[in-house]
């Protein structure tokens, strides 16, 4: 009954709905916050109590102001307002807009080009006499509220980057400045914000139910309505902008490099998340509820917006009363990763898989990162918050730097592989994506230098936060992944011709210090085997499963091409007509396949990452490399490359202009070809050119590679959000009450199948898998564990390699 | 210890006024004309109400403006010359509809609006390219995000700035062993 509830988010039937309203009084509610008066409170909110440019906003959510966890929509609104308390200027314009002129002098010059409209396309509120106080019954108020604490939040923001940047833009360039991922610029040269073309605009009355969103591309945040109550809006929980709003400064955070410093050169944003379910999605929402925080300070979010009638609103911290006894914020009960990923604390009988819930791990690890800087630093909650989201700026403008460089005096390669932004975005989505482990490790690299040790001319915490300190509130939360800060970064080239390196041992990425973390606060914190990761050894166990139904391929193709940008290949009918729910690969078929892993460890791994991308695996010529973890093509008879040819044995040299890299590059999957008794595996070219009359043009698209079977871009990278030890993956996953298991598209990686392939044709993909907790992905032992160079992740070396076996039939 | 406390909010606030003050003289004043320069002629570009009318967002190719070099061409110009891997073409636009359109519920509406024309690296070659936004609207479900796409084929090259969505539409897929050979 309760997943009933749950997934009502899901649901489209208003039956359910119907249901689920009921339902929802009889649940009690996992907040009940104390019950106060509401002081001040008036029975209307006319235009004449306000001063023109002001209006009225709530104070928060009608659930806590009202200290009911039931508050009824029926209830007058207005009464959750105070007369003076909530009274904010808003803006001078006639229509809620913060135009994009800029604020202020010298370096605290901020632009705000943000607005707001009921929804796409629709005209704006217009107010001529400026005095924004409506009804708070109404929908016009939830367009005020929303634009209200928009303002508020982007207030605190901007002068927080205003006090972190500035604080340091007048160091000698010896100082941190060299260290940080901001430059000088940040404050005149604004290509990083919204501008008035690209206007940061709120659709607080959008037609949407029981959603929101923020899109990068329309620059828009849009708060839904409910399925059933009129009244009842999103944008009526100020804590829902925060996190619509968060996502928003995650994204201009994780870009402030491509803006700044490529600006006119880098085409393209990042982001984290690439999936339904992938551990960037994980972040990005734990990161978003963390800003909820930032701007409140409280330890619970979304208690209408969410809670009310859908009970999904989510605590922030271990303190709060919504948690389970076994959760606190002693070190062996934190919120700790992988243990809490599927962790309901509205439901903790009824575990669930989702981008949110394994969120909180991330907020809960953000609010006590702010906690303990305002602890050891002995600094206020405003300046703890100020310190900790200018470290989560500093680490996610790094990790997204598609400049490649990631920091003032980084040279190219430290992170996202080269300073081509077709490859670093390559290695941002697919090969070294932003996965837990990657992002634990930057925000402890740059704690240490920004609150610790790491760099003693800029002094924002005194005495420094300790690296012991990090390093034990990371273990806490189980993110002690990584065994090294990699303070040397990732670049393959040599530090002074910035080309190939003579050895790899002379790359830049493998020069200085990369600071090893103390093995000795990895107390929580547990690193596995790649080698613990396979195919289910059981007897009888399939290595595969197959999704091949008709009606839900068309619907993945649908959602991979609205959310994903992955267009079908035109071999393809356009209906996926050939799609025949068999259970085979069959010709002319779109197809998902999930691995059928099993984790032969004792302890759980967590992340798993499935790769269908290319990689190197032949040499020039097309042979294949056996020397890749997977000793395929078993001998030179069958198909393998020369032993020891030097194409196997180096990682490919990445150039940015002027060379081919992609020549380096084969897509996964290798065809067995006959000839006379004999058979070898081959590239799919070579089965192309065996093939009378057809051609190149009919191949899935433009590589002859990859002419029969290809995973298209974008679906060539599956993930599992954890396998527990000694299990198979799918009896990790979550049941539901009648114990069923629930099986996405996240979890495969998806094929286009050509239908020019002859029936009796054998395939073998080679695909790569790797895990965040993972000992041996990351960590090169050649190196004193320093992790491995950006260039590696092109091999098998950092992988496990899980070779597929299929036969294409009808 | 509590003095410590005590101080050093005093401490910030004073650090903070004296760099407010140590900025009036360090103001980056040409950045800043630079910035309002930048800012008005955005300004003008800009839509009256900033509401976009519906039928501008329906396929209307850009202006014919100067397109836009990305990168560093000194790096692959020869004689003073690009070699392009392509050339543009007016169907660009019609192509990319169709492809977009290909196997899209007929209750999705899709809408295209071209951004700028660029010219992008490729190895050693130059490439005409067009960067769009993509909307996908249907009922109770809004998707968009940005393409870089062929200006010959209308192909879409890489996509980008996709919906953050919170509650997206999740597909249970039914499995099947794979049969082992
Ligand atoms: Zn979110």
């Amino acid at each position: 009954m309760k997943v009933v509830v749950r997934n009502l988010l899901k649901a489209k039937s208003a039956f359910l709905a119907v249901g689920m309203l009921i339902l929802c009084a009889c649940v009690p509610s996992t907040q009940s916050p104390k019950k106060r008066s509401v002081s001040g409170g008036s029975t209307t909110n006319s235009p004449s109590s306000v001063p023109a440019t002001f209006g009225r906003i709530f104070s928060d959510n009608p659930v806590v102001i009202s200290g009911n966890a039931e508050y009824p929509t029926e209830s007058n609104f207005n009464t959750l307002l105070n007369a003076t308390k909530d009274l904010v200027y808003l803006t001078d314009a006639q229509t809620l807009t913060n135009p994009c002129d800029p604020q202020g002098v010298g370096i605290y010059v901020v632009t705000t080009c943000y607005n707001a409209l009921p929804d796409r396309l629709q005209p704006p509120l217009v107010n001529n006499a400026k005095k924004w106080a409506y009804d708070a019954n109404g929908a016009e108020f939830v367009q005020v509220n929303a634009f209200g604490h928009k303002k508020k939040m982007l207030d605190q923001w901007f002068s927080h980057q205003a006090s972190y940047v500035g604080a340091f833009s007048l160091l000698p360039e010896s100082s941190l400045k060299k260290d940080s991922a901001l430059t000088e610029q940040y404050f005149s040269n604004y290509a990083w914000w919204f501008s008035p073309s690209t206007s940061l605009v709120s659709w607080a009355n959008c037609d949407l139910v029981d959603n929101a969103f923020f899109s990068p591309a329309e620059t828009a945040i849009c708060l839904g309505r409910d399925l059933i109550d009129p009244k009842f809006w999103l944008g009526q929980d100020p804590t829902l902008m925060y996190h619509e709003l968060g996502h928003g400064l995650t994204q201009v955070m994780l870009n402030s490099r491509n803006k700044m410093e490529g600006v006119g050169v880098i085409p393209y944003n990042s982001s984290l998340a690439f999936r339904s379910y992938d551990e960037g999605g994980v972040l990005g929402e734990g990161i978003a509820d963390w800003f909820s925080f930032y701007v409140n300070g409280r330890s619970h979010f979304a208690e209408w917006g969410l809670g009310r009638f859908l009970n999904q609103s989510r605590p922030l911290r271990e303190s709060d009363s919504s948690h389970t006894a076994a959760v606190s914020e002693a070190d062996d009960a934190r919120l700790a990763y992988p243990d809490y990923l599927f962790y309901d604390p509205n439901f903790t009988e009824n575990p669930f898989e989702d981008i949110h819930y394994g969120g909180q791990i991330i907020s809960h690890f953000l609010v006590a990162l702010t906690e303990d800087i305002k602890q050891e630093c002995s600094i206020d909650l405003p300046s703890a918050k100020q310190l900790t989201v200018g470290i989560l700026h500093e680490a996610l403008a790094e990790l997204g730097d598609l400049t490649s460089k990631g920091h003032k005096s980084g040279k190219k390669g430290f992170v996202n592989l080269v300073d081509n932004y077709d490859w670093a975005y390559e290695w941002l989505r697919s090969y070294n994506s932003i996965n837990i482990r990657k992002f634990a490790q930057a925000m402890a690299r740059k704690t240490y230098q920004i609150a610790g040790p790491g760099n003693i001319t800029f002094t924002q915490c005194s005495p420094a936060y300790s690296k012991d300190r990090i390093e034990r509130l990371w273990d806490s939360y189980g993110l002690l992944l990584f065994k090294t800060y990699n303070l040397n970064g990732s670049s393959h080239f040599d530090p002074f011709t910035l080309d190939a390196p003579a050895t790899p041992a002379q790359a830049i990425g493998h020069q200085g210090s990369a600071l090893s973390v103390s093995s000795a606060n990895r107390l929580r914190t547990v690193l596995v085997d790649k080698s613990a990761v396979k195919l289910d050894p059981a007897p009888g166990a399939p290595p595969a499963f197959v999704f091949d139904d008709r009606a839900q391929l068309q619907a993945v193709a649908n959602s991979l091409r609205q959310s994903n940008g992955v267009i079908l290949s035109e071999q393809l009918d356009a209906e996926l007509g050939f799609n025949n729910g068999n259970g085979k690969i069959s010709p002319g078929e779109f197809v998902g396949v999930a691995l059928n892993l099993y984790n032969d460890s004792n302890s759980t791994i967590a992340g798993v990452q499935i790769l269908a991308s290319d990689w190197q695996h032949a040499n020039s010529t097309g042979k294949l490399c056996a020397n890749q973890g997977d000793n395929f093509p078993s001998s030179e008879a069958e198909g393998a490359a020369p032993a020891a040819d030097p194409e196997c044995t180096l990682s490919p040299i990445f150039n940015a202009a002027g060379g081919n890299p992609n020549s380096n590059l084969d897509p996964v999957c290798v065809v067995q070809l006959n000839e006379g008794s004999a058979t070898k595996w081959v590239q799919q070219d070579e089965l192309l050119a065996s093939m009378d009359g057809l051609t190149s043009n009919d191949c899935l698209g433009d590589d002859p590679k990859s002419c029969f079977i290809r995973s298209p871009k974008g679906a060539d990278v599956g993930w599992m959000s954890s396998i527990d030890g000694k299990k198979n993956w799918f009896n990790t996953l979550p049941q539901d009450e009648n114990g069923n298991r629930e099986i996405k598209g996240h979890q495969a990686v998806f094929f286009e199948v050509s239908p020019w392939i002859a029936p009796g044709t054998t395939f073998i993909c080679r695909l790569r898998v790797r895990f965040s907790n993972c000992n041996d992905c990351y960590h090169d032992v050649n190196y004193s564990d320093d992790d491995y160079l950006d260039n590696d992740f092109a091999t098998g070396k950092p992988f496990k390699m899980v070779n597929l076996q299929f036969t294409v039939v009808d | 210890m509590k003095k410590l406390l005590i101080a050093i909010p005093f401490l910030l606030i004073a650090i903070a006024v004296i760099y407010h003050f140590d900025s009036k003289q360090a103001i980056p004043t040409q950045a800043l004309s630079e910035r309002r320069q930048s800012i008005e002629q955005e300004n003008q570009k800009r839509m009256p109400a900033s509401v976009p009318e519906p039928e501008q967002l329906q396929l209307k190719p850009s202006t014919p403006k100067k397109r836009e070099f990305i990168g560093d061409k000194k790096l692959i110009m020869k004689n003073g010359k690009l070699k392009f891997t392509n050339k543009p073409s007016k169907n660009w636009l019609t192509k990319l509809e169709k492809s977009l359109g290909r196997g899209s519920p007929s209750d999705t509406k899709i809408e295209i609006k071209p951004e700028r024309s660029l010219i992008l690296l490729e190895g050693s070659l130059a490439k005409n390219t067009e960067q769009v936004v993509v909307v996908f609207n249907s009922e109770n479900n809004r998707n968009s995000f940005r393409a870089m796409v062929d200006s010959q084929t209308g192909k879409v090259i890489r996509t980008w700035d996709h919906t953050i969505n919170e509650n997206k539409k999740t597909i249970n897929l039914t499995p099947y062993p794979l049969q082992s050979n």
